[in-house]
Formats: structure tokens, sequence, C-alpha cells
């Protein structure tokens, strides 16, 4: 395991075999007894409050809160990854209608929206996740100030990626404050006017201007984030066929250079606000509001299997995110296993390639077993 | 750095409270004749916060300006009025506001430093058409910037480099004013153990003046019977989807549940609203109902969630023109709630 700093000013949480409610408002001396308690219980999953409390064990509001970390949470689940369809699917509840891909939001046939969904962890997305934490901690660093030292990451052992920032500075702030945090990482409320982009009369001649690249915080992203953008295919932003081909034709370095709001011919206010609200999107962090602005909130415990897959979640060296395989090097389980499968997409562990199965029973390492049987794809054959 | 006409303007400083306790002056002191202009002073700074929302600026005494300062807040704590107490603290921040405004960027930062114990950096920077005088440590900037509600203080709306906001000088002088209203609210309800005789007829004579200008303190006036017109379109929605037998999600129903409890409604009610949910549990929705209203658990009420807080999670729905003058569905529901029984809104000391 790998327990966050002082220990014993938290509250821990199990979920355990068959268990429906969480057993929580524990609280451990040091990592040793945790550990003894862990190695008792054999939990599904371990939890640890981001919270320091004064009595760890009491009730919520008699607890005494001291602080809590400053969590961030990167999850697949938040992202639109074109890879759902083959790996995911879903099922109304109300009249069992079912299709692939991550639900809609109302269901077509019934137009009802509660909806049951299964997952499934691919490289893809894992990928995505993983470039969305490379612009979380990057913003973290060079607007927020957070020190490198004070900021640990983590696998999540499922589909995706947790920060943690153990900083007495950040300890104090508030939920409001936290919301402000969650708010910046997403651009949520960001008005482009705000940051100078402005139209304004000289001679007659209407002209625009706006933030340049290099400038500090959002204004040097909004302008990096038109540069990647028109770097890529942006024909399906929402701009007329002539926007298109005014920008092609246009040299996207003179975005590196001097004011270029007005060098466009035919590009206008409206336009620049239609590429910059899509440059937001592509810069922003889609972190989880919901974990960020928790300042209660129970966490994975770091170095712990994840019972939805039976992998570890784990410390990342940050230098090495990059490299980092999550199929690869989580897998916690040796020798072989055999299951009977009801329904599994294609994936892979380590080097090896498994499935796509269907209504089968396989011989399978004991890592691919665990999974499939953590995902409910599959049942253990005594 | 400070002189006595600074700590005249600013009487909320430390220095003013060392200043005084030189002096050697104690509470026991009011007594004496030499103190009226102070005890006048304190009485007038308390009326003008009570009646205007303002306090003037008297520099001709400047012992009486910066002793006066603790005497209203004592009067004050003395009534135990806090609604009063926090309308005396804001009127007391707007008026450093403007006086705060007009100084130089150093005695800004020396305040910002030593009373508030900011991190702060003067700087000297033009990233664009605007001038900033100061970088404000994050920390510092949005333990004041959440309670202000135009866009311009939004986190994403600012600059943010290394840690550190930009803010210009005007801005800076508007957090502080937070910091200031802060300050002062804290500070009331501290009561000495002995209180002289003398200021028994003032704290009297200011309870009058509270009930003048602020009205017999009532719980808000809220509808006697809940009103289903007067809620707010994120709890309309809420309530309609439920009733569609759409999914709420947590935070939606969370704010549902604890808008219907804090407006009185009864506990069969709000039961009643979460029926049409597909997954419906009577036992499981009673028992949160019952949590949230304070019956259980941590037996602690809850308010339903912030305006912005229900934007960032989504829940924020179509929002209208009484929203925007508004932080919380629950002061939506009062004011609507207003102006559908034909009251108006309700009278503000002009």
């Amino acid at each position: 395991m790998d327990p966050p700093p002082s220990p014993a000013e938290r509250e821990y949480g199990f979920l355990l075999f068959g268990g429906k409610f969480m057993v929580r408002h524990r609280a451990f001396k040091d990592p040793a007894s945790l550990l003894t308690a862990v190695r008792d219980l054999v939990p599904l999953h371990v939890y640890f409050s981001t919270a320091y409390y004064r009595e760890p064990t009491a009730p919520m509001d008699a607890k005494g809160w001291t602080g809590a970390d400053l969590v961030f949470d990167i999850d697949a689940d938040h992202l639109n990854t074109p890879c759902k369809p083959d790996h995911d699917n879903w099922k109304c509840k109300a009249c069992g209608t079912t299709g692939n891909g991550g639900a809609p939001k109302l269901c077509p046939t019934c137009k009802n929206d509660r909806m049951e969904e299964q997952t499934w962890l691919c490289d893809r997305c894992l990928q995505e996740a993983k470039e969305e934490t490379a612009k979380l901690l990057e913003m973290l660093y060079t607007d927020l100030g957070i020190d490198h030292e004070a900021t640990r990451l983590f696998f999540s052992g499922h589909r995706g990626y947790h920060v943690h920032v153990y900083s007495k500075q950040t300890s104090q702030l508030g939920e409001e404050e936290r919301r402000e945090i969650a708010d910046y990482l997403l651009a949520q409320g960001l008005d482009p006017q705000l940051h100078e982009l402005e139209e304004t009369s000289v001679g007659g001649t209407r002209v625009a201007e706006g933030p340049l690249m290099g400038q500090p915080g959002w204004r040097g992203r909004i302008v990096a984030g038109i540069y990647d953008l028109l770097g890529s295919e942006f024909d399906q932003i929402g701009l007329t066929s002539t926007q298109v081909s005014a920008l092609r034709s246009w040299d996207r370095e003179d975005l590196l250079r001097k004011p270029f709001w007005s060098s466009v011919k035919g590009i206008g206010m409206s336009t620049w606000k239609t590429l910059i609200s899509k440059a937001v999107e592509k810069k922003s962090a889609r972190i989880d509001t919901v974990v960020t602005t928790d300042i209660h909130r129970l966490i994975r415990m770091p170095g712990t299997l994840n019972g939805h897959t039976g992998l570890l979640a784990m410390k990342v060296q940050e230098e090495r995110l990059d490299e980092f395989d999550p199929f690869t090097e989580p897998l916690a389980f040796q020798g072989e296993m055999k299951v009977k499968v009801k329904e599994s997409p294609g994936f892979r562990l380590g080097d090896k390639q498994f499935g796509p199965y269907r209504d089968e029973t396989v011989q399978l390492p004991s890592i691919a077993a665990m999974l499939l049987l953590c995902k409910h794809r599959a049942e253990p054959i005594a | 750095m400070l002189t006595r006409a600074d700590l005249a303007k600013y009487p909320f400083l430390n220095e003013a409270s060392d200043y005084i306790k030189e002096l050697g002056i104690s509470i026991d002191d009011i007594a004496s004749p030499d103190f009226s202009p102070v005890l006048e002073r304190a009485e007038k700074r308390l009326e003008e916060a009570l009646s205007k929302g303002r306090v003037s600026n008297e520099f001709n005494n400047e012992n009486a300006e910066i002793l006066s300062f603790p005497v209203s807040n004592l009067i004050l704590s003395l009534t135990g009025e806090e609604r009063a107490q926090r309308r005396f603290a804001l009127a007391e921040a707007k008026r450093a506001y403007e006086l705060l405004r007009q100084e130089n960027p150093e005695k800004l930062d020396y305040i910002a430093r030593t009373t508030f114990g900011w991190k702060l950096k003067k700087i000297d920077a033009q990233p664009g058409k605007r001038f900033y005088d100061f970088a404000i440590s994050l920390t510092d900037y949005l333990r004041n910037s959440v309670h202000l509600k135009e866009p311009k203080w939004k986190l994403p709306n600012r600059i943010l480099d290394h840690g550190l906001v930009y803010a210009t000088r005007e801005e800076l002088a508007r957090l502080l004013e937070e910091e200031v209203r802060t300050r002062i609210v804290n500070r009331s309800g501290r009561l000495p153990g002995e209180v002289p005789k003398l200021l028994q007829p003032k704290v009297e004579r200011t309870r009058g003046l509270i009930t003048k200008w602020l009205g017999i303190p009532s719980h808000y006036e809220l509808p006697k019977v809940p009103s289903p017109e007067a809620m707010p379109p994120c709890v309309r929605h809420l309530i309609d989807n439920l009733a569609e037998g759409k999914n709420v999600q947590h935070m939606g129903r969370f704010t549902l549940a604890s808008f219907l409890v804090n407006i009185g409604a009864g506990e069969e009610e709000i039961v009643k609203t979460f029926k049409p949910a597909s997954d419906f549990s009577e036992k499981m929705t009673r028992y949160q109902v019952e949590h949230i209203a304070g019956k259980r658990g941590g037996r602690t009420k809850y308010t339903c969630p912030m305006c912005t807080t229900l934007k960032t999670h989504g829940v924020c729905y179509k929002p209208d023109e009484i929203c925007s003058t508004i932080r919380n569905p629950l002061s939506y529901y009062k004011r609507k709630a207003r102006i559908l029984t034909g009251r108006g809104p309700k009278r503000e000391p002009s």
C-alpha cells in the first residue's frame, strides 16, 4: 500500500465482498495497523478520506474537519471516446431496448432515461484519460502554481487517473474555492471578452483584438488551442464552408506572431468566438467536478486492488506518465483459472491479446480471468 | 508606514488596536466626559450603517474616529443582533473600500500583508490592454472572490500565472473590502467580561434603531403553505423530470429534497414528489429526507446548495430574471412568493 501523509488523521472505508454498504468511519494509528485490518477484512475496495479530522471515527458533524487534500479524478466515463460503441453497451431499464456505446440520454424507444451500463477499459480510452491528465498537470503547475513535490499521480486501477495534492496551503480551501478551481480547469464560465477579446473602431474600420500566444493562463492557452484546432480537421465545428476555406488559406503561424485577430479575411468576431469555444474545450482538462469539490471525499487507496478490475491502483512517476502502460504494470495475479464467460470484447493484458468471448468456458491467466469476473462478464467454475 | 490619519481611515487594522493599547485606554474610561465625542461618533457610525448602509468619514477628530470603531462594535455585540452586525460590517467595509481604492500600491500592499496576512507581489504588468499592479496568491484571491458575483471575478476569467492572480489596484481594494467585512463580522460577538453601565442605554437605543431600520426579526416571511408557483426554474425542472419518470442525478435529488425541507414542505409531501422516480424506494427516500431535515445522523438540517454549485454540477436550468438577482434557490422562492402575494419586494432602508 501507498498510504497518504498524516494517516492517523484520516477516515478509512471498506467495501466488502457481497456488502451493500461501505464500512466507514474507521481510523488507524499507523500504516501497519491499517495493513493488518486489510488482511483481516480482505475488502473489495479500500478508501481513505481526503479530509483530515481531529476525530476521524466520530459521526460526520463531530469529526472536526481540519483540512483536505486537493484531489482530481479523470475517468473515461466522462470522456467521449470513439471506441465506446465497440466495448460499452447499455440497456433501458424500462423497456429493455439495448444498444452499443455510451448510454444515450433518453431511450430511443420509450424516452425513459434510466439506463443500465456495461463499460469496458481499453487502450484508446485510457490513452485519452492520460492526455487529459497531462493537460491537468500542466495547468496545475503552470497556472495554479502547485508544488511538484506535493503532487502524486496514481492510476485508478480502472478507467482513469487520480492526482492528489498534499499541501498545507491548499488543504484549507473550502468547497466554493475548490469549485472555482474545478471551473478554471474546465474553463467553465470563461468569457472571451473578459480576456480582452473585443472589436474596436480604428479610423472607421472595425478591428478585432484579443489575447496573444504566450500570455499567461487561459489567454495564451486560448490562442494555442486555436493553433491546434487549425492544424486538425476543423470542418465539423459549425463553420460555413467559406469560413473554413478562409481559415485554410491563412497561415496559422501568424498566431505565433503579432496581433492576428484582424488578419484573416472574412473571419469576424462570431467566427472567432466559435473557434475560441472549441479551442477552450480542447485545452480544458475534463475532471470530475464532484470529486474535486467534495471536501469529505473517500478516495481509493493507492497500492490496493480495484474491485472493478482486479488491477492495482498504483503510483505513476509523473515523468513516466507517457510510457506508463495501464495494461501491463498494474497486473497483480499469477497462475491460471477456468471461467465461464457470458460475453466480453477483445482486450489486451501485458503482451497477450484475449477474446472476444461469447458463452464459452475458457482457461485463462488469472489476471484476465479476474478482470472478467470483476467486470461481471464471467462466472467462476468451481 | 501608517500614520494616525491612516488609522482613522482604517480603524480595523492591527495597528489601530495597538495604538489604542498604547494610549492606555480601557473600556471603563468610556464614562469619562472626555470621551463623549467618541461615544457620539460610535452611535453615529451605528445609525448611519443601519439607516443608509454607509458610514461617513469624520477625520477632524482622528482619535474619536479610531476609538469609536471598537465602541460601535461593542454596542452592537451587546444587542446580540446578528443581522445588524452583518449590516454594520458591510457598511464599514464599503467605507474602507472607497478609501482604499485611492491609496497608492505600496500602502495597499502593506495593509494586505500585515493585517490580513496575504501573500502578494507588486508587479508592473500589461499583458493586454489593462495594467495590473498586483499578483495575489491564489488562496488569498479565492477566499474573497467567491463572495463576488460578477463574471469578472470567476477564476477562468482571470489571469492566473504560477499560483498568482493578476489584479488592478481597484480590484485589490475590492477584495480587501471582503476581507474587512469578514474580519468585522468575526470580531463582533466578542464581549469583554464586564460592560460599563453607561453603555446600557446606548444598547437599548441601538435596539430601537435596528427595529426601525431592519424591521422586526422574522424568518423572512416564507409563505405558510408551500407555493409551487414561486419555485425557481431548476426546482420545477427537477419536479417535472421526476414526474415524467426521468432519472435525476444525486445532486439534483439533494437539491430538491433540501429545497423542499427548507420551505417547510412536510415529509409525506416530499416523499410523494420522489415517488414517480423509476428507482423509487419509499424506505430509502424517507431515510434520506429525514437525514436532510436533520432528524437523523448528524442532526444537521441541510440547506439548499448555492446557485454556483448547481451551475457546476449541471442542475441549474433556464435561469430567469429573478435568478440574476439571487444566489440560492431559496432566495428565489422568497422573492417570487412576495411578488406573487402582491406584497412586493421587501422595503430596503434607502
